[in-house]
């Protein structure tokens, strides 16, 4: 080996970081592997990170620099560099192949864009291809799906994806954002983005087709002598008229309080199924009134059961 | 020659996580057999580009997303000219002539 100082291009005095410096400023200039048409490369390289390895060794640095040994006898490094397999035969194990969400690129499509080509800027001959469709899913919370919303996703490159949800959207209904997908090659179009959304349930409302579900608690003389009430709706709080004598599962509709129809359509309706509480703790009056009362017209509201 | 995971980190002086990082980001793409990796040689070969390019050449873990596709894009392109070259070179020579002369024509892009 010659002068490991010349090959690096550092003087005697140089500092371990200054040779640390000019090594990896000349590897990155020889690395065979990124200069393959480059046949010396390798014999540099080699020379460089054997003067390196020598130089990085304090003990051997010091006893040259006394000049008690030669650079010969530095380790060789046997190796094989990549460039041998990926520019040989068998060198497509790593061609691009779209197989990893990249675009591919294969020898073939190289030769499909040199020899299919009639001529210049003729738009036929070249090769191109659509990108990539994707897949996405996006949580949903029960009323943005119901009313419409905008989203937004975080994609893993970085990248954010505006979403319109249109309202009435159903779960596991799948949105598709044209040319949201993967780039296209060789000015192709763009691929297509698919959102599935998955909505979330409500604490409050089921849904039903259009129509929209909803449990609300009345007290015993809103069951029994009627009353307004306000109930919530998908698109806010309104008035309920509870008929006399109300029971618990008796339903009402709310005509038109349902869900929205995406389509521009009729609307669903929503509707209230009552349920009799009776009050949190034992009211004495009512057990009194109780105990002196027999209904006019006996009922058995588990007939049939027992 | 097939070498296993345990190999590659001996070979390699790599950290076991990184060469993992690294089989999962598919910069490094050996075969899964028995619950072991099976590197082949050019994997081997491509895990110490990788070690040079991280450990040696300092570049950035994160850049490699970009270096690797397009070094590999440069070898396709290699290999895709060296076929074109060696099929010109089995035209008849008065093509190759024409080929020849087409392509030095500095009036033709």
């Amino acid at each position: 080996m010659d002068n490991p100082y010349d090959i690096l291009g550092v003087t005697q005095g140089a500092s371990d970081e200054e040779i640390r410096k000019a090594y990896r400023a000349l590897a990155k200039k020889n690395h065979p592997d990124l200069h393959p048409g480059d046949t010396g490369a390798e014999e540099r390289f080699k020379a460089i990170s054997a003067a390196n390895n020598f130089l990085s060794d304090a003990e051997r640095r010091a006893r040259f620099d006394r000049g008690e040994i030669d650079a010969s006898g530095a380790e060789r490094q046997e190796r094989s560099f990549y460039r041998a397999y990926a520019d040989g035969s068998g060198g497509e194990t790593y061609s691009p192949s779209g197989a990893d969400g990249e675009g591919a690129f294969s020898a073939e499509d190289i030769f499909a864009e040199v020899f299919g080509q009639r001529g210049p800027g003729d738009e036929r001959a070249r090769f191109r291809m659509r990108g990539a469709d994707v897949t996405y899913t996006l949580r949903c919370p029960f009323l943005d799906a119901v009313n419409g919303a905008r989203k937004q996703i975080a994609l893993p490159d970085g990248k954010t994806l505006n979403v319109s949800i249109p309202k009435g959207t159903r779960d596991r209904q799948t949105l598709r954002l044209k040319g949201q997908g993967m780039p296209g090659i060789g000015g192709g179009p763009a691929g297509d983005a698919f959102i599935e959304v998955h909505i979330e349930p409500h604490a409050l409302f089921r849904r039903k087709d259009d129509n929209i579900h909803v449990d609300i608690p009345v007290t015993l003389s809103e069951a029994v002598l009627g009353g307004k009430i306000r109930v919530p709706t998908i698109d806010g709080v309104v008035d309920l008229t509870v008929p006399k004598g109300s029971n618990t599962g008796t339903t009402l509709r709310l005509r038109g309080k349902g869900v929205p129809s995406a389509a521009g359509g009729a609307r669903g309706d929503q509707y209230v199924t009552l349920k009799l509480v009776l009050p949190d703790t034992p009211d004495p009056a009512l057990s009194e009134f109780l105990k002196d009362w027999s209904p006019a017209a006996p009922y058995e509201p588990r007939k049939g059961m027992t | 020659m097939m070498l296993l995971f345990d190999e590659i980190v001996v070979r390699c002086r790599v950290d076991r996580a990184d060469l993992l990082v690294w089989i999962e980001r598919r910069w490094v793409r050996p075969a899964r057999e028995n619950s072991d990796w099976h590197f082949s040689e050019q994997d081997l070969a491509r895990t110490e580009l990788i070690c040079d390019l991280v450990r040696d050449l300092d570049i950035d873990p994160e850049a490699l997303d970009v270096i690797l596709p397009l070094l590999d894009q440069v070898y396709t392109l290699r290999r895709s000219l060296r076929a074109i070259t060696q099929a010109v070179g089995e035209l008849p020579a008065d093509t190759r002539r024409q080929v020849r002369e087409r392509l030095l024509d500095p009036s033709k892009p």
